[in-house]
């Protein structure tokens, strides 16, 4: 019971830039649900960078769903692999906890793009599970129209970030990300401000997990 | 286990020192072949402790997040 997702996706920059901006993605416009990221390993290995990254984010649920989850806050674990040599960059996410219920993970590639050398492509692949009897099938579904929406906006808030590093070679960018940009940066302490007034509402209301046995 | 919340803001300026010499290390040193991490290790260092002890704190399980296994290299075929 698997459900399972390909997207491809073309950033109009140098694998270099992506490889650079990978670390610096957050936070960005369209990150406000992630409340840290922090790196618990870092080796190099056989001339390639091996990384872990735990990230937090808020979880938003429907109504159902707080039925199975009543934790607000999820924490993901990033592995990633930085081969400088090939120019691939691999990274794969998980959701830590509530495994069970809904297992959410997704790898990337990122390489030189096949068309362009001066592009980067990233093929994304997910893998949605759940093991909730009875419920499986409308978890699964709702896992995978959540992960495609969130998959633009991880998009956006890439190319976002990777504008604001590399504004010189921006070519051909929505107006919606430059009016962002200007937005984004006049409010970038409000931003700050919003993720704390976040935290501490998810702190008054988190409290310990609790899931149901079925 | 028990949620954590915005733990890691204990750590917000070790995390902030070690981002910025990992990122000039990572663009002006890793990327043109240079691969001494000594630059940033000792900041590394630090900030990891720091990490660490919090989720300690938070009981959060650490056993996963710091073994060697990397889930890439079992589903890496491509």
């Amino acid at each position: 019971m698997v459900k399972f997702y390909e997207t491809k996706t073309t950033f109009d920059y140098t694998w270099d830039q992506v490889a650079q901006g990978f670390w610096q993605r957050y936070p960005n416009p369209e990150s406000t649900h992630v409340l840290s990221e922090d790196t618990v390993y870092r080796q190099i290995k056989e001339g390639k960078l091996y990384s872990k990254r735990l990230l937090t984010k808020t979880n938003k649920l429907p109504k159902w769903g707080e039925k199975f989850i009543s934790t607000k806050i999820v924490k993901i674990l990033e592995e990633s692999v930085v081969d400088p040599k090939n120019k691939v960059l691999i990274t794969y996410t998980k959701n830590l906890g509530f495994q069970s219920i809904m297992s959410v993970s997704e790898k990337v590639v990122y390489k030189i793009s096949e068309e362009n050398p001066n592009k980067t492509m990233a093929i994304r692949t997910a893998t949605i599970d759940s093991q909730v009897f009875g419920f499986a099938k409308a978890i699964q579904a709702f896992g995978l129209e959540r992960f495609k929406k969130n998959c633009n906006k991880a998009v956006n808030g890439f190319n976002f970030v990777l504008h604001s590093m590399f504004p010189h070679q921006h070519k051909h960018t929505d107006s919606i990300t430059y009016a962002n940009t200007v937005t984004f940066r006049s409010n970038k302490e409000k931003l700050k401000d919003a993720a704390k007034k976040a935290t501490n509402l998810a702190k008054s209301k988190t409290h310990f997990a609790k899931v149901e046995n079925i | 286990m028990c949620s954590i919340n915005y733990p890691m803001d204990a750590c917000q300026s070790l995390k902030e020192k070690y981002d910025t010499c990992f990122n000039f290390w990572f663009a002006e040193k890793f990327l043109k072949g240079d691969h001494n991490d000594s630059m940033c290790s000792q900041l590394l260092e630090s900030y990891k402790e720091c990490v660490q002890k919090v989720m300690k704190e938070h009981n959060i399980n650490v056993k996963e997040i710091e073994s060697n296994d990397f889930e890439i290299e079992k589903t890496s075929k491509s």
